[in-house]
């Protein structure tokens, strides 16, 4: 495996064909929709059987069947969207590099795939935001996102008042622009350790 | 998530290099039932098998019991790659069988691959890792 490469050597010669990379990103798509909704319906403060996961997205317990079989990959978007939707989750959809994707499909949707659906106080709040994704993140990434998320918090201790931090983003030759977004704006843009800590240097 | 199974394969060892119809059956295979493969296994892979759920994997019963199959479909055929877990992370694939109206081809797909599991457990030669790279 390439130094630094989450994917080896032999495994990219496997895709050197056109046709079989096509196929091969297709069926990861199909097997991996089945694998979530089971996940997130299975997840354990949902525990939801097929039907129940059926009437909150105004479909028969069947139809969940089929869309929990990887061989179906028949689903329309408006059925994704239901699905999303009963449970409280938004849809992310792109065609990214082949380097990107390749890193992407490196996670498997299992019993340990956790998604909470929208909470408001969740969203505005960023000491509590950081401090959900510290207890969500990936044991790897773990030491990681605890530094970030106690730099962030002291941070925002040090500065009692967001009007205080939107003077120290204009000191900090911010564009008028950044200047106006909130703390959390700037962390679900994934700036959050340059961006926010340099305003708090800069304060 | 890292690999967490992995896999093998039943082959004779020949002058030069292992004799396996279930490696030939991918290598001739078309590039759909290649892909569909590496993708299945790979996300196989990544799961324990505890959460190697019915529709990706389903254990037999009657004639075939002792087998496991994988499950997928390829080139509009359903592919059932037959098989056992010799570990709690290790999948052996023994024939390569297909199914066509709930029915194995070759007839006899469980009955040849309980002859090599019953070889296989006495002669670890056969056993083989997996050609495919999985990640």
């Amino acid at each position: 495996m390439p130094y630094g490469s989450p994917w080896s050597e032999q495994f990219v010669r496997q895709l050197a064909d056109r046709e079989v990379r096509s196929e091969f990103a297709a069926d990861q798509v199909r097997a991996r929709i089945a694998l979530l909704i089971r996940s997130l319906r299975e997840q354990p403060d949902r525990n939801w059987t097929q039907a129940e996961l059926g009437e909150r997205a105004g479909k028969p317990q069947n139809v969940i069947s089929r869309f929990e079989d990887p061989d179906y990959g028949k689903m329309s978007l408006q059925s994704l969207f239901d699905l999303a939707a009963a449970f409280d989750l938004p849809v992310w959809v792109d065609m990214p590099e082949w380097k990107d994707w390749l890193a992407l499909i490196k996670d498997v949707p299992n019993q340990e795939t956790r998604r909470a659906g929208f909470d408001l106080e969740t969203l505005i709040d960023p000491v509590r935001y950081i401090s959900s994704k510290e207890n969500t993140a990936a044991p790897a990434a773990g030491a990681a996102a605890s530094a970030a998320a106690e730099a962030i918090r002291n941070m925002l201790i040090a500065q009692p008042q967001s009007d205080q931090m939107r003077g120290a983003a204009s000191n900090a030759n911010a564009s008028p622009a950044d200047s106006n977004k909130l703390p959390i704006e700037n962390i679900a843009s994934g700036a959050m350790g340059s961006v926010v800590l340099a305003r708090s240097a800069a304060a | 998530m890292p690999v967490v199974s992995s896999f093998s394969y039943y082959g004779e060892k020949g002058v030069s290099a292992i004799k396996s119809d279930i490696r030939e059956t991918y290598e001739f295979g078309s590039a759909k039932l290649k892909a569909h493969t590496l993708s299945r296994l790979k996300i196989l892979a990544a799961l324990p098998r505890s959460q190697w759920h019915e529709g990706y994997f389903k254990k037999l019963s009657g004639i075939c019991e002792g087998l496991w199959e994988i499950r997928f479909k390829a080139d509009n055929v359903q592919q059932r790659p037959l098989g056992f877990h010799i570990s709690e992370t290790e999948f052996v694939i023994l024939f390569w069988a297909r199914e066509k109206g709930d029915k194995f081809v070759p007839k006899k797909a469980c009955e040849k691959a309980l002859k090599r599991k019953a070889e296989l457990l006495e002669n670890g030669d056969l056993k083989h890792a997996l050609w495919l790279a999985l990640e």
